[in-house]
């Protein structure tokens, strides 16, 4: 009720200060809701007084009406969106509005080039950088250009450390030793886990992926590092002994380069190679391709796969050299390691699927491409697995028991490879059963 | 004055009337001709409360009544509430041209137009004071700022502002008095800042 009462009170006083009577004259009749009633008064007081002109143009209203019925008897009298008044009118805010559009796209671009990991517009420069790269056509612009953002990303890490910023990081460079002893990537130190380390066998002068933690003491802590490969496609344009130039990027082959096929100048091939401290690409693969294997490399949506594919080379390794302590390597855990991480293996025509410790005997060429893709078995590779072979109980389609045996060693084999038959292990080697059996 | 409200609202019974509506359907020019004389000056006063431009007012009120031959020739238009929804494209069309206006940041051309405007009419201060308020109204919600400019613009009751809301009295007395209480705070808080200055 009281409510109401208010209500009325509160519409009584609008009338008379419409009228134009003082607020304080007003109020003074209903002195017990004098202070609810004040501020919301003031207030309408202050709407009221902004409706000054209440006098309508008559001008203008004669104008609107004749405009009205034109537009009533002739419907499309009113002007299209594509006449000259219209778009004299639009001009305008269509201009604005590129210019909004424009600067907001340059602005995002120029913001997002500054952005530094763990920044919102990382990613979208990440995003352009990638499709430049996919866009890029020509291998030499794009190892250019490939080179052009490791340097970005180095760079990026720096700038985090002046930040004092630590937040999970990406990059790539050459791997060098610092005065200390400790290992640099790019001049960025890195430490790296016994976890990290235990599979990896780098040595200085590798051109490495590297993907951790910058931590507050200008440091990147590792997660993990793996060689970086480069992967294109090119015409051979000369050989000249171990220098090749395969579309105007020189290629250094050596012994331990795979010739798939057989590549002569004039040839399409795949390159999968490594970048060497002196700016040298060294050719892990050369394989000679058809046009429509190449059509399809280029295929986009196709490359990470081919990429996965063909990486697995890169954890062949020559352990000649000096190389990284590897702390885990009497250790070895079968079928845990990742793809990309390396082991250290003695032969550097061991197929990538073996991964073995370094005391594990040369195998030699009995894990060669037909041998790993096709499940028959095959007499030269019994030859080389079992000791004293027995040709006739392989192919034999006669002797049931052995032909349905065979292939179990196979998978047996091709899939425990990394507990061989000639490591030091207490275990039975699996080539050590029909061994006996013969 | 009484006198006069209450034949505006006979007048506007009169206009909402089935067929008066159901003829303006028909395209008829008449009536058509007729509405337009009856609520322009009632447009006009609702958009010249809501923005102190002249020019602008006069665009949009002419404007209103081009929509109202749009829908109709679109089959669209009032059902019953011919003044509500005259009154309702106004308001839409006073917020287009707000937030225009803001995109275009024209300010301190504005600025110009006040003070050139006021020495006829007002004081300066007078001048600044309405501004702050318009665009303190501005900041409202959309029916807050229609129920203010219904009730303010002419000397609308709570029923007829109601009728032409299309909501209870109950409701418009609610959303008046928030209105009134937002607007407040805006105008207080823009206060404060100007005295932090």
């Amino acid at each position: 009720m009281t409510e109401d009462r208010f209500d009325l009170i509160f519409e009584e006083c609008l009338r008379q200060i419409r009228r134009g009577i003082p607020l304080d004259q007003v109020l003074k009749a209903y002195p017990e809701y004098e202070t609810r009633l004040r501020p919301l008064l003031e207030t309408a007081a202050l709407a009221i007084a902004i409706n000054l002109q209440k006098t309508v143009p008559v001008k203008a209203q004669a104008k609107s009406k004749s405009n009205f019925l034109e537009a009533l008897f002739n419907p499309s009298h009113r002007a299209p969106w594509y006449s000259p008044a219209v778009l004299q009118r639009s001009a305008r805010s269509m201009a604005v509005v590129l210019i909004i559009l424009t600067a907001g796209l340059v602005c995002t671009g120029i913001a997002s080039a500054q952005a530094l990991p763990g920044d919102s517009l990382y990613p979208l420069k990440i995003t352009a950088e990638r499709t430049r790269l996919l866009i890029t056509n020509d291998p030499v612009q794009r190892l250019q250009l490939q080179n052009e953002f490791d340097q970005e990303r180095t760079d990026e890490v720096e700038a985090l450390f002046s930040r004092n910023r630590h937040t999970a990081v990406a990059f790539a460079g050459f791997l060098t030793r610092s005065s200390s002893g400790g290992w640099l990537v790019n001049h960025v130190p890195i430490i790296l886990l016994e976890v990290t380390s235990r599979k990896v066998t780098f040595q200085e002068g590798d051109y490495v992926d590297v993907q951790g933690m910058a931590l507050p003491d200008g440091t990147v802590m590792v997660e993990w590092i793996r060689f970086r490969m480069s992967q294109f496609n090119g015409r051979i344009e000369s050989i000249s002994g171990t220098e090749w130039l395969v579309s105007g990027i020189h290629i250094q082959v050596n012994a331990d380069t795979q010739l798939n096929g057989d590549p002569k100048v004039g040839n399409l091939v795949g390159i999968i190679a490594a970048q060497r401290a002196n700016q040298v690409l060294v050719a892990h693969s050369i394989t000679v391709k058809t046009v429509w294997q190449d059509l399809w490399d280029r295929v986009p949506i196709n490359r990470n796969a081919t990429e996965a594919s063909t990486s697995e080379p890169e954890i062949q390794r020559s352990a000649s050299t000096e190389s990284m302590p590897a702390e885990g390597d009497e250790n070895p855990q079968p079928g845990s390691t990742e793809e990309h991480q390396v082991e250290n293996t003695t032969s550097p025509s061991d197929t990538p699927e073996v991964e073995t410790e370094p005391t594990r005997k040369p195998a030699g060429t009995e894990e060669s491409e037909p041998a790993r893709n096709t499940r028959t078995p095959q007499p030269d590779d019994e030859h080389e697995r079992i000791p004293k072979p027995n040709p006739t109980t392989t192919p034999e389609p006669g002797q049931g028991q052995q032909s349905t045996s065979t292939p179990d060693r196979e998978e047996e084999h091709s899939s425990k490879s990394p507990t061989p038959q000639y490591s030091p292990t207490p275990f039975p080697s699996p080539s050590q059963k029909p061994d006996s059996e013969h | 004055m009484k006198g006069e409200v209450h034949i505006r609202s006979v007048v506007a019974e009169i206009m909402n009337s089935e067929t008066i509506l159901a003829r303006a359907r028909q395209l008829d020019p008449l009536i058509l001709a007729g509405i337009h004389d009856q609520y322009y000056p009632v447009v006009y006063r609702y958009v010249r409360y809501r923005l102190d431009d002249a020019q602008a007012c006069e665009d949009i009120a002419a404007e209103v009544f081009l929509r109202l031959l749009d829908a109709l020739h679109h089959h669209r238009g009032p059902n019953q509430n011919l003044q509500g929804w005259l009154l309702g494209t106004a308001s839409h069309l006073v917020n287009d041209h707000f937030r225009s206006r803001y995109l275009r940041k024209m300010n301190s051309l504005e600025d110009q137009e006040l003070i050139s405007s006021a020495s006829t009419e007002q004081s300066v201060d007078q001048a600044w004071q309405n501004r702050e308020v318009r665009e303190a109204i501005f900041r409202l919600t959309e029916d807050q700022q229609h129920v203010l400019a219904l009730r303010f613009s002419e000397d609308r009751s709570l029923e007829e502002t109601a009728r032409l809301m299309g909501k209870t009295i109950g409701a418009v007395k609610t959303l008046q008095f928030r209105a009134l209480a937002s607007l407040r705070r805006i105008l207080e808080g823009r206060k404060n800042d100007r005295r932090s200055l």
